[in-house]
């Protein structure tokens, strides 16, 4: 067939304009959506900086907040705030994408047993909530809440009503310090946290923790370290700091350290006690009496560390000046985690001489609150075991996710069911929150007043001191939404409720002031964020000058009387540390110990609905937006993995398949898996991604009948499939094993 | 030509013209579903500029100070229609509102009431990898107002709108605010369009005024620098 050049060219240009005219395409239109009501302080094109107090984590940060035109943009921290000086981690940025998350509740909902309409006036929940408390104080005992760590004054206002309303209340988190503080209690007295005293030391040896990224408060340890490393510790001999660590897999604290022993998982105490029995011979401090007499030679067994690298550590820490030894929530996460913590802690003062801790949770008791009853918390298992007897007519969450935290196991679906009223108070709709009556849409901690009290070593040169931090709300509520703050909405019910009189206050706020009552406080705590002494290092720092008109701080008073807290933990009455001294493992002898450990982007799961903590690539393997199951290089060899093959994890409670990362920083009977993934609910950005491996951990307690998440031994088998994940590193798998070890 | 070569010839050319329909028809479809649609409320800069001489400073009080001209909040708006609505006596002779505009402004009034902030649709979208900061050209331009005849003409000209109407046009005498499509008939439907501003358009302007230098300032940079593309591209 012949085409002749004109039709050639007709048919050319025919189809070039087709095409060209195909591309032109619109682009889709975009909103701007104006405020409602300009904020008084607002001046055109200026920013308005806050000092409020970072609630991502119990760690207690100082931050400032910049504001444009009522809209919270960047998050930084407080230059002089003692915890943090003047740094804030991933998580602490990221809060912007929780407040500005687009999968936020606007407003309340109610179920209507299949799906969830949105409640058009917050009067008719406070009505329900108010009908609640009443049915409670009528029958106490019948009142279940569950709630992440509570603190400051939010704390004391829960534990005031839930005594008056005779509620019940159960702290759920994930890894949880309940053994941490069980073993302090039993050491000093004191229900606290362990202080990871580095800025003392110029030789640390680390038994697992993560201080960097997940421990008590890892901002302060992170600005600690860095002070360590630069040989600025506070006896300023100029000597870098040395850090070892003991622990079953490398993380990113561990790969911090000079040397990483790997150490049988649960056995961290034990390498304790080797090197506590071989140091208090030719140290002056007391060693634990009943350890002295186990020979060297069992505790390699047991650990797996051979004797020599135990002689050649207690030489190091005889030898250096200042030696410390920290623990940290992931000594707590086995059957023996209270006990594993006490000795780890007893090593600590056997080094230095003295227990170091602080405290981050104090209740700051309202007007007329005398305490806080211990018997107002139930541990996790004496939770699980109520709600199994049908004890609880009503539950009450505030801002946890019990149903992604626990194991499949404990049929959390099923026991929650029990209940006949239900509600859930989050600012987005997760996996617990689907279960619920009626959900109160809650507010981000940047639209809301709070405060904290925090006590510990973080005056100038380790001074112990207190400091009461404000958490006040920085931008405006958005126009469109009815979201709530927790204690404005039991306020608000409780005004419509019988005991309203025993509530004088009509917001929040209006406790605040009445706890902080004296003007200079109050007004110190708005321009400041808090109260602590002057920190001069980090105000010289930022070009300030000496005199610093906040300084000295007012003290907290309240009608002439200084303001104390009351530490709420004292419910921990378990002690029973010299007791379950080798770690319990459920499952098949021959399988691998699971450690699903908190990742530094997701923590527990709930930062997971946020895309920067998505692409934040993790530290150690560099993969983003999905989850993986981590191996030993041992296993690996064994089933001939290689990255990104499928395998599949099984133990009684479940079954869990995902992509392998062969790491050779893992003991070579346990497997690690990053939790945080696997959301079926929790917005766009964590939906439908990665998988939870909570789900398949096999319910074992630790002394302070709380879950011992690292106690559960799995069976891996290899499937046939690939799965693909999007990482940087290349060079993992090259690295020699040798390396990494002493 | 044989019958079975005029039959091929015919079909490969009904097979085109086909795909050249559906695409024409794709394009129409498209072309009507991502359509610019209608503001919420039918706001009229020309009342506002021209007939009651507000600046436009007014209202996008961002401008000098900031990035974005910014956007009046509902309280601003009720700032005036909190009395100029249907129930203004005052509203008579060359004030008078018709029928259509009061509907418009008790729209608004609702929005107060419901406490409902309202949604513009947004007519001036750049790139993400263009940054503009209104304040620097607004700066400029007022100062130069006094030192330089031709603008301190366009000042006198347009005082309500100036230094605005350099680009954005006479939105003053636009009946509402569409951005330029390149197509003619909305220009034909809507009465004037806001001119399309290209990188041509901003870097005409900055080879203009490169280099310039007024008596007591303000002197504009050189032109290497008003050409240096991470000015703009960041």
């Amino acid at each position: 067939m012949e085409i002749t050049r004109r039709e050639f060219v007709k048919l050319t240009l025919m189809t070039g304009v087709a095409a060209g005219l195909a591309g032109c395409a619109l682009p889709p239109h975009q909103l701007l959506v104006s405020q409602l009501d300009m904020p008084e302080y607002r001046e055109p094109g200026e920013s308005v900086w806050f000092a409020t107090t970072c609630q991502g984590c119990s760690g207690g940060c100082g931050v400032s907040v910049r504001v444009m035109d009522g809209r919270a943009k960047k998050i930084e921290g407080l230059p002089e705030h003692p915890v943090n000086h003047g740094k804030v981690c991933a998580k602490g940025h990221s809060e912007l994408q929780a407040l500005y998350n687009p999968d936020r509740l606007p407003a309340a909902l109610k179920s209507n047993g299949t799906s969830f309409t949105t409640v058009k006036d917050n009067s008719e929940v406070f009505k329900l909530l108010a009908g609640q408390l009443d049915q409670a104080a009528a029958r106490k005992g019948t009142m279940l809440w569950i709630t992440k760590p509570l603190s400051g004054t939010k704390g004391a206002l829960l534990a005031y009503l839930a005594e008056k309303v005779g509620a019940k209340i159960w702290i759920l988190d994930f890894p949880g310090s309940q053994a941490e503080r069980a073993a302090m209690k039993s050491l000093t007295g004191k229900p606290e946290l362990p202080y990871n005293n580095l800025l003392q030391s110029d030789y640390a040896v680390s038994f697992g923790s993560d201080f960097l990224l997940q421990g008590n408060s890892p901002v302060h340890d992170g600005w600690q370290y860095g002070e360590f490393r630069q040989g600025k510790n506070r006896h300023r001999d100029q000597k870098r700091g040395i850090l070892v660590t003991f622990s079953p897999h490398l993380n990113t604290s561990t790969a911090n350290s000079d040397r990483w022993i790997p150490v049988a998982p649960g056995t961290e105490g034990w390498a304790a006690i080797g090197l506590g029995n071989l140091i208090s011979p030719h140290k002056k401090g007391e060693w634990l009496q009943w350890a002295k007499p186990i020979p060297l030679e069992t505790i390699s067994r047991i650990t797996g560390v051979p004797e020599g690298i135990y002689q050649r550590l207690a030489a190091r820490l005889l030898s250096a000046r200042y030696p410390v030894a920290l623990s940290g929530p992931e000594n707590g996460l086995y059957t023996n985690g209270v006990w594993n913590t006490t000795v780890i802690q007893s090593l600590n003062h056997l080094l230095t001489g003295e227990y170091s801790s602080f405290n981050n949770s104090d209740f700051v008791l309202l007007p007329g609150q005398k305490g806080v009853p211990a018997d107002l918390f139930l541990s996790t298992k004496e939770a699980l075991q109520e709600m199994k007897s049908r004890k609880f007519e009503t539950i009450w969450v505030f801002d946890a996710n019990p149903r992604f935290l626990l194991p499949a196991a404990l049929n959390f679906e099923t026991l929650f069911n029990k209940a006949k009223n239900k509600v859930v108070f989050t600012p987005f709709i997760q996996e617990t929150a689907l279960l619920a009556d009626y959900i109160v849409a809650a507010q981000s901690w940047l639209e809301e007043w709070g405060d904290r009290k925090l006590d510990g070593p973080f005056g100038i040169d380790g001074k112990r001191e207190t400091l009461y931090e404000l958490q006040q709300p920085v931008c405006l509520v958005p126009d469109w939404g009815r979201s709530i703050s927790i204690p404005d909405a039991l306020l608000s019910s409780i005004k419509l409720s019988s005991f309203s009189k025993e509530f004088p206050w009509n917001s929040f706020r209006d406790v605040l002031k009445s706890r902080y009552s004296d003007k200079d406080t109050w007004e110190t705590l708005i321009v400041r964020g808090g109260i602590w002494e002057k920190y001069p290092l980090s105000w010289e720092m930022y070009g300030g000058d000496k005199t610093n008109p906040l300084y000295p701080p007012p003290a907290v008073t309240e009608k002439g009387k200084v303001l104390s807290g009351v530490n709420p933990w004292d419910y921990l009455k378990k002690l029973t540390f010299n007791k379950k001294v080798q770690p319990e493992f459920s499952g098949d002898k021959n399988g691998f110990v699971l450690l699903p450990y908190p990742s530094l982007a997701l923590g527990d799961g709930s930062l997971a609905n946020r895309p920067w903590m998505q692409e934040l690539p993790d530290p150690m393997t560099t993969i983003v937006w999905a989850s993986w199951i981590e191996v030993p290089s041992s296993l690996a060899k064994q089933l001939n993995l290689t990255r990104e093959d499928v395998i599949q994890l099984e133990t009684d409670s479940g079954m869990i398949q995902g992509p392998v990362y062969p790491n050779p920083g893992l003991h070579p009977s346990c497997v690690a898996v990053p939790v945080g993934q696997g959301h079926y609910s929790y917005g766009q950005y964590a939906y439908n991604r990665g998988f939870n491996p909570l789900s398949i951990v096999n319910p074992m307690w630790n002394e302070a009948d709380e879950l011992a998440w690292y106690s559960t031994r799995v069976q891996v088998k290899k499937t046939n499939m690939k799965q693909h994940l999007t990482l940087q590193d290349t060079r993992m798998d090259r690295l020699p094993v040798q390396v990494l070890t002493l | 030509m044989s019958y079975e070569e005029k039959l091929i010839r015919t079909v490969i050319k009904l097979i085109i013209a086909g795909v050249v329909l559906t695409f024409l028809v794709l394009w129409g479809v498209q072309l009507y579903l991502n359509r610019i649609p209608a503001q919420p409320i039918y706001f009229k800069h020309r009342h506002h500029v021209t007939e009651m001489h507000i600046s436009c400073f007014y209202c996008h009080t961002d401008v000098a100070k900031g990035s974005f001209a910014g956007m009046p909040s509902v309280q601003d708006c009720m700032q005036c229609h909190q009395i100029v609505n249907s129930t203004d006596p005052n509203l008579t002779g060359k004030y008078a509102l018709n029928p259509r505009e009061l509907a418009n402004v008790a729209k608004l009034i609702s929005y107060w009431k419901n406490h409902k902030p309202i949604h513009w649709v947004k007519v001036y979208k750049l790139p993400q990898f263009v940054h503009y900061t209104h304040r620097v050209h607004v700066e400029f331009f007022l100062q130069a107002a006094s030192k330089d005849p031709k603008l301190a003409a366009l000042e006198k000209k347009y005082p309500a709108s100036y230094p605005c109407v350099l680009c954005h046009g006479n939105v003053a005498e636009m009946k509402v605010l569409v951005p330029k499509q390149g197509f003619f008939w909305r220009d034909l439907v809507y009465g004037g369009q806001t001119p399309l501003i290209t990188m041509g358009h901003c870097i005409n302007c900055h080879t203009e005024w490169a280099g310039k230098k007024f008596p007591g300032g303000p002197d504009v940079p050189s032109l290497s620098q008003m050409r240096n593309c991470s000015e703009c591209h960041y």
